[in-house]
């Protein structure tokens, strides 16, 4: 990739081939996200572009780089082992959806 | 037909006796009211952010030098991704591939022998909440009390072979925990727990069979039915021509069987990476030093000690170790009374014995080790007589007295006035002359008859030595 | 009198001290100015009247037993985008999602702005879960630019900036993951500064990207950004990224700055932000602005990021694996939007989070949980990680060796219109070019507004320091507003 300039021209000559719509429709279902077909046609084309266009740092060179995941060199950042209060019942139950005998409630748990 | 060996290896998950959650600052209890020890961060509301427990990190620093690791100098949590009701955030945070002890071992002892068990990896993470089934409806109530609380998860090599290995590995386990008082051990309430991967493989050869993952394994005994069970079914499935499946399985007590967890076709992607909202964790020589010098004594050393300093027999020590809190009083009471071989003796026979019988358990024992100390001090010197010793015994566990007030009250008191005991001999012996003549015409038979009258005419009181003695005097004389 | 609503908050402050008006009055007049163009600007979420009122009336009683002596912020109104927490008050994070979430705690900023005396007037409208640069994506419909109402005011704090900027507050807190903040204030004319990373809790702020949020000002005036600044910033033992440094005194520091003048100061102008794409007013107007500082004693310097282009496609895979895991949690099964008429655990996730999340949202979910997974994770995440590095090497070695600030656009253009770059999510993310950097870096930067362009929009100027390098950057900014002259306050009473 051209490091030297924000190159905006891209896009018009971009394939959108990268992503397969059952690879989408893996990715939706590890995202727990409910994805129909016409979305998953739409999302092809735009996750396509944005992949593409992001997976052009493969061109940069990282031998021997080190991964960022933190920007301050911050370690050891600890609380002591001190308990304190619980949220109260109401204030739990104020925000839940179904809530039930002091428990969320949800569809059966297999 | 081929001859098959399984290849075992364990996953302990020990929960960690903290006051306060690993991120969180709710407590870490249980038994409680559904969702009574949540907090913002403990719920994974919106905008919570984790803060590490130091102690956690101490805890299991402990681990990691109990069981002969290396304790990573950086350790750093990730992000562990699934949907679960009773996983509150969607993700789990853990340790993945930096955890915080690798390379340990566990001399295990099993009935061949001391085996080494290969530990790959100590690391820290939290443990979920809880969801119930309502018979009644179609549905399930998630309670978060146990989210959030630290777990260690110790991962072995898969170096064991027979059930029985993994039986011992996991109660050698159990028992380094409990001494290092990081986890209670208590396996029915889940607080101490168990996934086993179990593969075979014909004999000779070199690389695994296809492993399988048994989940919810909660006791000795299961570890050892499940893994037998698991070797049955993969073996008959090879010999039917089969191939074991790469799968997680679910142990179900009650059929004393596995069976699959998770549909096969849905595969796991956990999509680890590093939580940028911890930062790293940096253990150095200093902190490592300062937790080893915490140490308690592990069980190796305490029956190491027994059998230097108290001339214990191997097989005591061990009886006396297994528990921390049995030799926490063994130790307290020979410290009262020195006579550690006796004392080892009452412990593991009448102590044992009595506990088991009335289904106590021993932290409910009811005689102090100070007491039982007194007891073996009193046949020590002569006040009353082991058999007696047993009768003050018997009402020292009933109603918690020490063994002197007992004594006192009852009057045992061993009878060793020479005159006194002399008397009732005499008096048994003109009783019964026909006996005197068998006795002296060398029936030694008889002796034991004599003696036996002397102790019911004494209510056991007399010094069964001295009767002996003066029973032949008389006789002889 | 001026228009209560014009003035600046270190005015407001002077006038409640002083007892020419009360907070009371202050805060009327701000919920009239919402009343008046607060429904059209479509700026807030929930205004806060009720408590406000209380609140203002509480401040009053303590104006008038402790007087200067009072905390800073005392009886002035500050609005809070809603994706911070407000105990007891609605928090939507412009999500249906959330549309119904009032939280039982809040978030430690909106205390520390309570415990110094801010009266929150109101939650402002953001793109959900701070995704978008237009504030378009939002239940509550799209936020205007105060200057042309047929344009956006940038995102995602465009409500923040426009509450600000059309006077329904002197203040606001905004957030900033890859120029949420700045862009939105070059957008509307107003100042808008993006801490260090670590300088402000993000305790009680709803995650979008862990490793880039941060909370940040916006103000009228530079005055104010620095009062606001001191007023949030410090560790909090509840965010393990808060940094541990001393907070120093951002506004009494920064009228003595005024007084000294720029000669040593070193600008650097990075040349791969001049280039194809920025707008000729645009570019115009900040080599104007670089002229200014050197007409006040500052040496210009070109200086070269040579990695700033690959800024945004790093940012654009971090932030959404990030995002993708921030936003598991909503599940529906403890708080937030839960479908009906669910038959099984799957449907449960699967209806509320499609039903829950907006189309970029979940186009973002998307992109995150692809580029962390397995097989991916090495080829993009990994490799972004690694190129974050480079970028963060690029600013430390122009700090190190060229320059003490620098000095770039916000922006390649002015706002644009409504609807304009709906039709591509990928045009909308090139918003983000020139913001992302510092954002990757963990850097702060400001965003001060400068000039008009020819269509008469604001055009702001974006200046970047060295890590918890604010007082630099307020010193410098202020010295840019002093000699613009741009009037913002044209909004702010009508």
């Amino acid at each position: 990739m051209t490091v030297q300039t924000i190159n905006l021209s891209f896009l018009s000559t971009m394939s959108a081939d990268k992503i397969s719509k059952e690879q989408i429709t893996k990715i939706a279902r590890l995202a727990r996200l409910k994805i129909d077909e016409q979305e998953a046609q739409d999302l092809e084309k735009d996750l396509g572009e944005i992949l593409e266009y992001v997976g052009q740092l493969s061109e940069i060179s990282t031998k021997g780089v080190k991964a960022t995941s933190q920007v301050h060199s911050v370690e050891n950042i600890f609380r002591s082992d001190i308990k304190k209060e619980s949220l109260k019942t109401e204030e739990i139950e104020a925000i839940a959806p179904d809530f039930s005998g002091g428990g969320f409630r949800v569809p059966k748990v297999i | 037909m081929a001859q098959f060996e399984t290849v075992i290896g364990l996953e302990v998950h020990a929960q960690l006796d903290t006051d306060s959650k690993i991120f969180a600052t709710s407590a870490v209890a249980s038994g409680d009211n559904p969702n009574s020890h949540t907090d913002p961060v403990t719920l994974g509301l919106p905008g919570c952010l984790p803060v590490l427990n130091k102690r956690v990190v101490d805890f299991a620093i402990k681990a990691g030098l109990a069981t002969n690791c290396s304790i990573e100098k950086e350790s750093v949590f990730a992000r562990k991704h699934y949907h679960y009701p009773d996983l509150p955030k969607g993700y789990q945070i853990s340790q993945y591939d930096k955890p915080i002890c690798l390379g340990g071992y566990l001399d295990v002892k099993t009935d061949e022998g001391v085996k080494k068990i290969g530990i790959t990896r100590i690391h820290l993470e939290e443990d979920a909440g809880k969801s119930t089934h309502l018979e009644t409806e179609d549905s399930s109530l998630v309670d978060l009390n146990r989210a959030g609380i630290p777990l260690v998860e110790i991962v072995s090599e898969p170096d064991m072979r027979t059930p029985q290995e993994a039986g011992a590995y996991m109660r050698q386990l159990r028992q380094i925990v409990k001494y290092l008082g990081i986890c209670d051990g208590d396996m029915e309430k889940g607080n101490l727990r168990c996934d086993v991967n179990v593969s075979v493989r014909p004999v000779g050869q070199e690389e695994f069979g296809t492993k399988v993952e048994v989940k919810n394994v909660n006791s000795f005994r299961f570890v050892e039915r499940a893994i037998e069970y698991e070797q049955q079914r993969q073996i008959a499935q090879i010999e039917q021509g089969e191939e074991i499946v790469q799968e997680t399985r679910l142990w179900d007590e009650q059929r004393g069987s596995t069976k699959p967890m998770r549909s096969k076709e849905f595969a796991e992607d956990y999509r680890y990476f590093p939580d940028p909202d911890l930062p790293p964790v940096i253990v150095d020589e200093l902190w490592v030093k300062k937790v080893k010098e915490s140490l308690p004594e592990l069980p190796d050393q305490v029956i190491a000690r027994f059998k230097d300093i108290y001339q214990l027999e191997e097989y005591q020590a061990e009886r006396l170790t297994e528990e921390k809190i049995v030799a926490n009083y063994f130790d307290k009471a020979v410290s009262r009374h020195n006579n550690p071989p006796v004392i080892a003796n009452w412990i593991c026979t009448e102590l044992f014995g009595r506990l088991n019988k009335e289904g106590i358990e021993f932290e409910e024992c009811p005689v102090s080790p100070a007491y039982l100390a007194e007891l073996v001090e009193l046949i020590d010197k002569n006040v009353i007589s082991g058999k007696i010793a047993k009768t003050v015994f018997d009402e020292m566990f009933q109603s918690g007295q020490d063994a002197s007030s007992i004594v006192e009250k009852q009057g045992l008191k061993q009878i060793t006035d020479t005159g006194e005991i002399e008397n009732v001999v005499s008096e048994i012996l003109a009783a019964n002359p026909e006996q005197v003549e068998e006795l002296k015409s060398g029936k030694e038979k008889v002796l034991g008859f004599f003696v036996g009258q002397v102790m019911k005419a004494t209510k056991g009181k007399a010094n069964p030595q001295m009767v002996n003695e003066l029973i032949k005097k008389l006789t002889n004389g | 009198m001026e228009a209560l609503t014009k003035l600046s908050a270190a005015k407001m402050r002077e006038g409640l001290v002083s007892g020419e008006f009360s907070a009371v009055e202050l805060t009327e007049a701000h919920l009239n100015q919402i009343e008046r163009s607060g429904a059209e600007l479509n700026d807030f979420n929930s205004i806060c009247n009720n408590e406000a009122n209380e609140a203002a009336k509480i401040a009053d009683k303590k104006l008038k037993e402790e007087k200067e002596n009072c905390p800073t912020l005392t009886g002035i109104p500050v609005a809070v985008k809603d994706m911070l927490l407000t105990k007891g008050i609605r928090t939507t994070c412009s999500s249906k999602m959330l549309e119904n979430f009032i939280p039982p705690y809040s978030a430690t900023v909106v205390e520390k702005i309570e415990q110094n005396g801010g009266i929150v007037i109101g939650k402002t409208n953001h793109d959900e879960f701070g995704m978008g640069a237009s504030s378009e994506h939002s239940i509550f419909g799209p936020v205007k630019n105060p200057w042309d109402h047929q344009r956006v005011p940038g995102g995602s704090s465009g409500g923040s900036a426009v509450a600000v900027a059309a006077g329904h507050a002197p203040l606001a807190l905004s957030t900033d993951t890859g120029g949420s903040i700045r862009q939105p204030a070059s957008f509307t004319g107003v100042v808008g500064l993006k801490p260090t990373y670590g300088r402000v809790s993000r305790y009680g702020v709803i995650a979008f990207a862990s490793s880039l949020d941060q909370v940040g000002p916006h103000a009228r005036t530079v005055d104010d950004t620095a009062i606001l600044l001191e007023a949030i910033s410090g560790r909090d033992e509840k965010d393990s990224t808060s940094i541990d440094l001393e907070v120093p005194s951002y506004f009494s520091n920064l009228q003595t700055a005024k007084k000294e003048s720029l000669k040593g100061l070193r600008v650097g102008l990075p040349k791969e932000y001049f280039v194809d794409g920025l707008e000729a007013d645009v570019e115009a107007s900040i080599r104007e602005a670089a002229k200014v500082l050197e007409e006040e004693g500052a040496e210009l310097v070109d200086i070269s990021l040579p990695h700033t282009s690959a800024a945004l496609p790093v940012y654009y895979i971090i932030a959404p694996a990030e995002a993708s895991s921030n936003l598991a949690r909503y599940d529906g099964v403890r708080y937030g939007h839960r479908a009906e008429n669910l038959k099984s655990l799957g449907e449960l996730y699967e209806r509320s989070r499609s039903e829950g999340f907006g189309d970029e949202v979940q186009r973002r979910i998307l992109i995150g949980s692809y580029v962390l997974s397995a097989g991916y994770f090495d080829a993009f995440y990994n490799k972004a990680l690694q190129v974050r590095t480079l970028i963060i090497d690029d600013f430390k070695s122009a700090f190190q060796n060229s320059c003490d600030v620098i000095l770039a656009p916000v922006c390649p253009s002015t706002a644009f219109k409504i609807g304009e770059l709906s039709n591509s999510p990928l045009k909308m993310y090139l918003q983000d070019v020139l913001t992302t950097p510092a954002s990757l870096a963990g850097l702060p930067g400001i965003s001060v507004p400068y000039s008009l362009d020819s269509k008469g929009l604001p055009i702001g100027v974006q200046l970047l320091a060295p890590h918890f390098g604010e007082e630099i950057l307020l010193k410098v900014a202020e010295r840019i507003e002093r000699k613009a002259s741009f009037d913002n306050t044209k909004f702010c009473k009508e």
